[in-house]
């Protein structure tokens, strides 16, 4: 798991050395399930963040934080990046920023 | 604060206006279409002091109150993410040279995107300023499903007045207008509380500090990353405040980050109030949702994608053709008259040679230039470029750079300057600064006439397998400029632009039908500009270029000569001709005489004079219109006899010009958006050199 952690992440140490243990416990925990694994039409919750990257904390500020329903609404050619709807508002995101954020499937997509 | 700030320059503005107003929104939120709603044209488009941001200032007159509105850069919330947001934070905390905080704030509030817009307007309610919220696009919220009280949130909201408009229709705006004439005498509405103890706290702190602070600043500056505005605003908060900023960020944040903490709690206000005011019933299906829902779907968007961008190309060459048609021959009938009217002279010979012929030959270019930039807006309008920008995410990615860098490239089709301007979106600097020198690469409409002229008068108009061999050289010339612009961005990211991949994340608006009103006053903007340079930069250089092939007049011409050869012998000894004569050497490499030679180095200050150079020096002697000057472009001679204007030399011009930076604006705005003069000597000098080099070896080779 940590070794598929580090290829995820750029900065993978500073990543780690900030990360809560609450944090490290749910995507431990959800084994795997991130925005980037929902399905096309695929409704989740988000579960947790880990907020070390400026990037993520600013998509934090554009409503991807925890407890958010949000749904995968289509991908570019190739399945990346994904554009999701949060809120009726949509918003796009490469998958490797996807996997930062562990959600709970809500309901199976099409 | 505010009090503290009033100099001379706002006590003469407030006796104009009797109160001034910040109009707020996140982007996209439809903020721009209500303020010319309200403000009409009675607006002007200044800058900022130091930035190129745009400001939009417009009058609202009503029977007994004159306000002045500010339209500011689109921000989702008051920790900046970019420098136009970081504009808008800083006029709403006043911290603008030479102005003071707003007196009252106008917030937009998208009532199709209630969750990110209650956000900002939660913020905007801890400036403890007097505040009224625009519920725009209220029937779009309806075609979706989205039934909204009101009422209901004006309580939650502390009974901030809210007031439903829909901009494009113009209902609500009246009733809107009342609450705008009443805002500046209104009480401010206390806070609403998100998170009680970051107020407590930020209140505290600014209890400590030596001068008047307002709470609300206090508590960007526990939150935000240090930028130039909150280094000031921590010399002034003095020592006992500054030491325990850290101890109270401990406590608020513990060990997450400031940023993220900010929006779990304020996000966790915005969902309980949206669970009380927002009541959603299955969305009608419109054409929006199904034109979404099919271009959500990979193959059809970027097929989509590539028919926009086919139409659009199309369009700029097909539509404008016959209006080009009529402005050429208006001048060239303009030309004969004033010739038959004034006779001849050296005052008959400045107008019509110099002014007709100089000035026309740019200004046929209008009705292309027109099409192209009312593409552009509508494609920005309507949110298609940030799905284009999405679509192409993964292209770009492989060049080193992201999705967000095609909007500066597309819109520098038609300009770079609005081009490099829409690179402020990017957040990485080395992203940014690669989009910067790579956007003048794309082919702008100044290159357009250029490119226009040489193919119609050297490209014979054969069919090759039912495509136009003069339309397949133009369709070249564009990805060529593509082709070298996506190169220059990729070595510039290998090499001194080298760092850690460019992120990406984008908004995506809706499709929207885009308001004519908002999308005319932009392309008026963008005519006026065009037609002013070609009255005063462009009209200059004409008569400067027309004085220099006219004098000094030559005495002994051989009266034998035919009336085309003894203008041809004037202008040999003319100014401009002796001038040619002496640059020629560094240009005779490339196959260029000593007419193309000058017409090259006039055109350095912006390309399309080149146009209107040829245009004079070979009108001197003989009326002018784009036709004939092809024409007399074909026949032009080296001295012994061979023609100057071969196919390889007409390939490198082509290609000189496709490459080199020949626009003193493009300059100054990478001067401007870069703020060093590094980057603007870089591009020139990197873009002339490719050029002349992609010349001299398209010469020499073939």
């Amino acid at each position: 798991m940590r070794v598929t952690w580090h290829r995820f992440n750029n900065s993978a140490g500073l990543a780690i050395a900030n990360l809560n243990a609450n944090h490290y416990h749910s995507i431990m925990d959800h084994n795997g399930n991130t925005l980037a694994s929902l399905q096309r039409g695929q409704k989740g919750i988000i579960e947790s963040v880990d907020a070390s990257d400026p990037l993520i904390q600013r998509l934090m500020v554009l409503g991807l934080v925890e407890g958010a329903e949000i749904e995968l609404a289509g991908t570019a050619l190739g399945g990346d990046p994904m554009e999701f709807r949060l809120f009726g508002c949509g918003i796009s995101l490469r998958q490797e920023q996807a996997r930062q954020f562990t959600v709970t499937p809500c309901e199976s997509g099409d | 604060m505010s009090e503290t700030r009033i100099s001379v320059a706002d006590i003469s503005v407030r006796r104009r206006t009797d109160a001034s107003i910040a109009v707020v929104g996140s982007p996209n939120s439809g903020k721009s279409t209500l303020f010319n709603r309200l403000t009409g044209l009675r607006q002007h488009i200044g800058n900022y002091p130091g930035v190129t941001v745009e400001r939009h200032v417009g009058t609202l007159k009503g029977d007994d109150y004159t306000l002045e509105l500010i339209d500011l850069p689109g921000t989702h919330a008051l920790s900046a993410h970019s420098i136009e947001e970081q504009i808008a934070v800083d006029v709403i905390f006043g911290r603008i040279e030479g102005t003071s905080a707003p007196d009252g704030i106008l917030a937009v509030l998208d009532a199709t995107n209630l969750y990110q817009g209650l956000y900002l307007v939660q913020q905007l309610t801890e400036l403890e300023t007097p505040l009224v919220v625009a519920l725009t696009m209220v029937d779009a919220a309806e075609a979706n499903g989205l039934r909204i009280d009101v009422d209901k949130l004006t309580q939650r909201l502390g009974g901030i007045p809210v007031c439903p408009v829909v901009a494009t229709t113009g209902a609500g705006i009246g009733k809107l207008k009342l609450m705008l004439a009443k805002l500046s005498n209104m009480e401010p509405t206390a806070p609403v509380l998100a998170w009680p103890e970051l107020m407590t706290a930020a209140r505290e702190l600014a209890g400590l500090s030596t001068v008047p602070l307002r709470t609300a600043e206090v508590a960007r500056l526990l939150i935000d990353a240090p930028t130039a505005s909150t280094h000031r605003l921590l010399d002034t908060v003095g020592k006992d405040a500054a030491g325990k900023l850290d101890d109270v960020r401990a406590k608020l944040f513990g060990a997450e980050p400031a940023l993220a903490c900010e929006a779990r709690m304020r996000f966790s206000w915005v969902r309980d109030v949206l669970a009380d005011v927002q009541q959603k019933a299955p969305p009608f299906y419109t054409w929006r949702t199904r034109l979404t829902e099919w271009v959500n779907r990979p193959i059809p968007g970027t097929i989509g994608l590539f028919l926009v961008m086919a139409i659009m190309f199309q369009a700029v060459f097909a539509w404008a053709t016959p209006m080009m048609e009529l402005i050429d021959r208006s001048a060239a009938v303009l030309g004969a008259l004033v010739a038959n009217q004034l006779g001849g002279g050296a005052f008959s010979s400045l107008v019509t040679d110099g002014i007709i012929a100089g000035v026309g030959s740019v200004i046929i270019f209008l009705p292309q230039i027109i099409i192209l930039f009312l593409f552009i807006i509508l494609l920005e309008d309507s949110g298609y470029l940030a799905r284009a920008a999405y679509l192409l995410d993964r292209t770009m990615r492989s060049v080193g750079l992201s999705g967000q860098s095609i909007i500066p490239m597309i819109s520098s089709f038609a300009c770079a300057v609005p081009g490099i301007m829409a690179t402020r979106v990017i957040p990485n600097r080395r992203d940014r600064i690669a989009t910067i020198i790579a956007a003048p690469f794309m082919t702008c409409s100044a290159r357009l006439p250029v490119y226009a002229l040489l193919i119609a008068a050297f490209i014979p108009a054969r069919d090759i397998a039912f495509l136009n061999l003069q339309g397949l050289v133009m369709f070249g010339l564009y990805m060529f400029g593509i082709v070298a612009g996506v190169l220059t961005a990729l070595l510039m990211r290998k090499t001194v632009l080298r760092g850690p991949k460019a992120s990406f994340a984008l908004m995506l608006p809706e499709f929207r039908r885009p308001n004519m009103q908002t999308v005319l006053i932009q392309l008026l903007g963008r005519a006026r500009v065009f037609l002013y340079r070609a009255g005063t930069v462009i009209f200059a250089v004409a008569v400067v270029v027309w004085a220099l092939a006219y004098y000094p007049r030559a005495t002994d011409i051989d009266p034998m000569l035919t009336k085309n050869e003894a203008a041809a012998a004037q202008l040999e000894q003319s100014w401009l001709g002796r001038a040619g004569h002496v640059v020629e050497p560094v240009f005779k490499p490339l196959g260029w005489d000593w007419r193309v030679s000058s017409a090259v180095i006039a055109g350095f200050p912006a390309r399309e004079v080149v146009i209107a150079v040829l245009g004079t020096v070979y009108a001197v002697g003989d009326e002018a219109d784009v036709a004939t000057l092809s024409q007399r472009l074909q026949s032009t001679t080296w001295p012994d006899g061979s023609p100057v204007f071969t196919l390889p030399m007409v390939f490198g011009l082509l290609i000189f010009y496709a490459c080199c930076l020949q626009c003193a604006a493009t300059l100054a705005v990478i001067r401007r958006e870069t703020n060093s003069w590094r980057w603007p000597i870089f591009a020139w000098t990197y873009m002339t050199s490719i050029g002349y080099v992609g010349a001299l070896l398209i010469y020499q080779l073939f």
